[in-house]
């Protein structure tokens, strides 16, 4: 029998079904975001370069970040604009770069059902990969509404925060920094650590497995197509061989998924 | 300011596809989806990082950030994010100049 994810500790910050201060709801979802805000760092950095490197405006070249809410998105929005795309070419690229968007929320909806209106309308709008994966392993069936809108708030406040600035760091520290680091390659690193710890089940197994051997045989697809055909193929694989009864929206009602770092 | 409206447009479409489900408040989800939809995660991470391994319209990428991407995997069995970072990028740094 392989073993899947490695025997790991539980996740280090103590987890308090529906009770649970406001403070340790807070630094819960500080720790947890923590690793996966350090990961995205060079992307940002990379990213803020690229604006300012661009023929767009640095003003409106920063703010292409909060307005996509999306590294890899930003990335090929700035080069067709920079390029003099027109704006159907650009909105196709960004909608299929961002497709798994729509798949996030489809797992979320049941999760943020119960949720206040305004939460509803002001979470999808930082519902990055990151998110998605924090919020799934940082939060339970168990857990009231109020803890996981502030989990979700807090994580994605310090994220996205740190994201932001850094993207304005990178714009103004602009070609300081060496093109042979590789500061992109840190994205792909940072989804490998999100992805192994995922693969905890037989069922988690065969969705990765499926998914990858997609990706390559849909490799002539543009990449967000790809993905997205991958992630459905994975996901309706693993649904075949799953035997357990039906959990909404987190990891088939565990939730816990290892530690939130190291 | 084209340049503006066309990432405010482009922020639009993304938000849309986010919100699509969440905003309309879909509680209940047949069984059968349901279970699909709780395997997304690791199928997602899964093809975003064989995704990775593509350069851009499929072809084949750096074999360099093959062997570094290996090398993530094996540190992501065993330790936390910063490890896998930082383990991750000196594999990259090493075989690159190695090479």
């Amino acid at each position: 029998m392989i073993r899947l994810a490695p025997r790991r500790p539980v996740r280090t910050t103590p987890h308090t079904g529906t009770a649970g201060s406001k403070g340790g709801i807070r630094r819960r979802a500080v720790l947890d975001i923590a690793p996966l805000t350090v990961g995205v760092i060079p992307f940002a950095l990379v990213i803020g370069v690229a604006a300012a490197e661009s023929s767009v405006d640095g003003f409106v070249g920063w703010l292409s970040g909060p307005l996509l809410a999306g590294g890899s998105a930003q990335l090929a929005a700035l080069h067709l604009v920079d390029d003099g795309a027109a704006i159907g070419a650009v909105l196709v690229a960004v909608a299929v770069i961002n497709a798994r968007g729509m798949l996030y929320s489809a797992a979320l909806a049941p999760v943020f059902a119960v949720q206040p209106r305004w939460f509803r309308w002001l979470a999808p709008y930082i519902l990055v990969d990151q998110m998605y994966a924090v919020v799934t392993s940082g939060t339970t069936a168990t857990d009231s509404p109020v803890v996981v809108r502030r989990y979700y708030l807090v994580a994605g406040g310090v994220l996205f925060g740190v994201w932001f600035a850094t993207l304005a760091a990178g714009a103004v520290m602009g070609p300081v920094i060496p093109v042979s680091w590789e500061l992109g390659f840190a994205v792909p690193l940072l989804f490998v650590a999100m992805a192994v710890p995922a693969v905890n089940s037989r069922p988690a197994l065969v969705a990765a497995t499926v998914a990858g051997l997609v990706v390559f045989g849909f490799a002539w697809l543009p990449s967000g197509l790809g993905l997205v055909a991958a992630t459905v193929a994975g996901a309706v694989a693993a649904a075949l061989v799953d035997g357990k009864p039906a959990e909404s929206g987190w990891d088939g009602g565990r939730g816990v998924e290892g530690p939130t770092d190291g | 300011m084209a340049e503006l409206s066309i990432f405010v447009a482009a922020g639009l479409v993304t938000y849309a596809m986010r919100a699509s489900f969440i905003v309309a408040g879909v509680r209940t989800v047949p069984p059968t989806i349901e279970r699909a939809l709780r395997h997304v995660k690791p199928a997602v991470l899964a093809a975003l990082v064989a995704g990775s391994f593509l350069g851009p319209h499929g072809s084949a990428v750096d074999p360099a950030h093959v062997v570094a991407l290996g090398v993530a995997v094996l540190v992501a069995r065993r330790a936390g994010t910063i490890a896998v970072l930082g383990a991750g990028m000196v594999a990259l740094w090493v075989i690159s100049a190695v090479g």
